[in-house]
């Protein structure tokens, strides 16, 4: 991690106005995006493990929100894409920051309980659809022991998973964290019977971040804070994101997500600058950045009827 | 360059909980042994497994604001509002909060569902259209409270104040702050919240004896009990605090985090990922067990989760645990949720202040081989302090905080 410090600001007496700036390298990354539809089906199998390390136990993410689906689903392509052994992660930290999740199986249980009373509300609730679950279930799925956190939570959840992961690896926590991003697109709006009201996909971005040392020559996210950069509000959609790390180099800066009070900015940085040969070789050879075949880690099979699908809002993974 | 070994202090406190609303309240309340669970009466109960909680009936108004237009907010937002903007008085930041970039982190594990749920039962439309929720509770705090650093919400489910306080205190060292106020509010006291931790056969039924329910380490143990409440923290550098002559609380002197990757809910029976958490966050403050005066442990009164941080105390401490004084004080708040580790230092706080250790209430047959602190408070000599907080999801927490 490079940590610069442009406007002094490590001592206490600077201004308000001062920022600060902390800057990870992306090693490498997975989108996924899922269908109504195809959630069943993933929920079962989330993803590619490699051969001879442990799978998943099928039961895993019967319960979860599809979030969480979409979210183990581009962990396993992104694990895949930088050689496939889970195992290699176990002191990873995860960070899930999750935009609105549960709100479909959460709607479900409200309506039961206002029918049927107590006994109707599932016992899957708070963990399954509170904001830690997402991160604990990729820990889950990963078997990592690092720690894991949901962060956000909202519409800007983002920017604080771009800020939390930086703050771990500038500080040593962990020696890489995997930042998902998760939600859906367009938002997910319920008709009175819970049911979504037009069609949405479920998309999660998982993206591998390391200290810059360890992938010299793979883009970077420069996370900036204080008031040094523009208030504008900038939330691009996760498809964006991910669009964002496939554009071959570049020198100028991208913002990709600011936070609503403009005291935090994230941007992308395509080209870094000619440094060392990294250390991290294998997952240089397999990052977005070099690899010039068609991204296989991008997940796109949509459904072509959309009218057979169906949002499982039981929260009882029906 | 602020270096890694900078020390941060806790300069501020604000809280409301169960057991007291200010500090010396709730000092008092915990050295007494006295419980704030009671049977729960603000929604219809009858068909609940669970009918008992530690509550707050109303949370205080800060001072010189309206009183109409504070208890319109949502209860969530009051909690967080009163407990940042206490802990800014409480460390003298309060009147001179904009002349700092103050950073503002909470652990809020279940915001959205307390809001979706409020709302539903006013006849609310809030959780069918994302449209009504693009502010977040930690972003209209901000905006109320007038700070101008980051802020993020965050949750490793119970074991999110630690994660709070670490970052925290990262955000310091890392000078993306001059002061943050870091921790954790939980509003869980809810017909839905209540009804799921019933329903997954995790709360106690003890429903005729509010007070003696919630039984940490006691072999009458059948669950925990909920909580609701929050506490909050004033973070400083060391050096800007010694600078400023502020009152210090006491040091964060060490973190330590990890996951059990074995289960959504329930604790990992290899002790080996709880231990590593304990292990590192020793590491961190440069200690080793045989410095630790008290231990305030997660123990939230349920079989599984009690014997398994027995068994991670008794590796990590050695012979040790012979003589160290452990409690859990939800014997007496109940389990607050996400806010668990929040009000957890807090009560390691309380040691520092007032030399004794309070107790661990209802432990009338302990079931683990640990120096316990049973019924009734003890005086003691203490310097450092250690609280466990564990989550669902596998998390697991550590802190070490240092008289100051």
């Amino acid at each position: 991690v490079t940590k610069v410090d442009p406007l002094n600001t490590s001592s206490s007496k600077a201004e308000p106005g001062a920022g600060s700036v902390l800057e990870v390298a992306v090693a490498g990354h997975a989108f996924c995006r899922l269908a109504v539809d195809e959630v069943p089906a993933r929920r079962r199998r989330p993803g590619p493990v490699r051969e001879g390390t442990d799978a998943i136990h099928p039961s895993l993410l019967r319960y979860s929100d599809e979030q969480t689906v979409a979210a183990v689903c581009s962990v396993f392509s992104g694990v895949k894409e930088l050689g496939g052994d889970p195992k290699r992660f176990d002191d990873w930290g995860v960070v899930a920051a999750p935009r609105y999740q549960g709100r479909a199986g959460f709607a479900h249980n409200l309506r039961r309980f206002a029918a049927e009373g107590v006994w109707s509300v599932s016992p899957h609730l708070i963990p399954h659809f509170a904001l830690h679950a997402e991160a604990g279930t990729i820990s889950l799925a990963l078997k990592s022991h690092g720690p894991n956190l949901g962060v956000g939570g909202g519409l800007h959840a983002a920017a604080d998973g771009f800020l939390v992961a930086a703050s771990w690896l500038a500080s040593g926590t962990v020696p890489g964290v995997w930042l998902v991003l998760s939600g859906w697109a367009p938002e997910l709006v319920l008709d009175p019977d819970g049911g979504p009201s037009s069609t949405a996909e479920c998309q999660a971005l998982a993206v591998a971040v390391v200290p810059v040392n360890l992938a010299p020559e793979q883009p970077r996210f420069r996370v900036l804070t204080g008031r040094a950069r523009p208030q504008e509000i900038v939330c691009l959609e996760l498809e964006s994101l991910a669009a964002s790390l496939e554009i071959p180099g570049t020198l100028a800066p991208r913002i990709l997500v600011t936070d609503p009070s403009g005291s935090l900015c994230v941007e992308l940085i395509p080209t870094p600058r000619p440094t060392a040969p990294s250390a991290f070789e294998d997952i240089r050879a397999h990052s977005p950045a070099t690899s010039r075949t068609p991204p296989p880690h991008v997940l796109r099979s949509l459904s072509a009827d959309r009218s057979k699908a169906v949002l499982d809002t039981t929260g009882d993974g029906a | 360059m602020i270096g890694n070994a900078e020390s941060v202090w806790i300069t501020g406190i604000g809280a409301a909980t169960p057991v007291g609303c200010d500090v010396p309240s709730i000092d008092q309340n915990l050295l007494a042994g006295r419980s704030g669970v009671r049977a729960v009466r603000n929604f219809p109960i009858v068909d609940f497994p669970s009918q008992i909680a530690g509550q707050i009936d109303a949370i205080p108004c800060p001072p010189e604001r309206d009183p109409a237009v504070f208890s319109g907010l949502p209860r969530l937002e009051q909690l967080a509002i009163w407990c940042a903007e206490a802990a800014l008085r409480d460390a003298g930041w309060w009147e001179r909060r904009q002349e700092a970039r103050v950073g503002l982190i909470l652990g809020l594990g279940a915001e959205s569902m307390f809001l979706w749920e409020m709302d539903f039962q006013r006849g609310g439309t809030r959780v069918y259209d994302p449209a009504q929720d693009d502010v977040s509770t930690i972003e209209n705090v901000r905006r109320d409270l007038g700070l101008s650093g980051p802020l993020l919400g965050l949750s490793a489910a119970c074991a999110s104040g630690n994660h709070a306080l670490e970052i925290g205190r990262q955000w310091l060292r890392l000078g993306l702050v001059d002061v943050c106020v870091a921790g954790a509010c939980e509003m869980g006291v809810t017909p839905v919240c209540l009804g799921t931790f019933g329903n997954l056969r995790a709360l106690s039924r003890r429903n005729s004896d509010p007070a003696a329910a919630s039984r940490p380490f006691d072999r009458g143990r059948d669950g925990f009990v909920l909580g609701e409440g929050g506490a909050a923290f004033v973070l400083e550098r060391a050096t800007d605090a010694r600078e400023r002559s502020a009152h210090a609380y006491a040091e964060i002197s060490g973190c330590g985090s990890s996951s059990d990757a074995h289960h959504h809910v329930i604790p990992s029976p290899n002790p080996a990922p709880a231990i590593s958490a304990v292990r590192r966050a020793l590491a961190d403050a440069r200690m080793n067990p045989d410095q630790i005066d008290h231990i305030n442990a997660h123990a939230t009164s349920t079989p599984v989760g009690d014997a398994a941080e027995a068994a991670v105390l008794r590796v990590v401490l050695g012979d040790a645990a012979d003589r160290i004084p452990i409690s859990s004080t939800k014997s007496m708040t109940g389990h607050l949720l996400t806010a668990a580790g929040a009000l957890e230092a807090l009560a390691c706080i309380t040691t520092f202040r007032h030399q004794a250790i309070p107790p661990t209430i209802n432990l009338d047959d302990p079931d683990v081989d640990l120096c316990l602190v049973a019924h009734e408070a003890r005086p003691h000599a203490v310097r450092i302090a250690v609280s466990n907080s564990f989550g669902f999801g596998g998390s697991n927490t550590c802190l070490v905080l240092t008289a100051v």
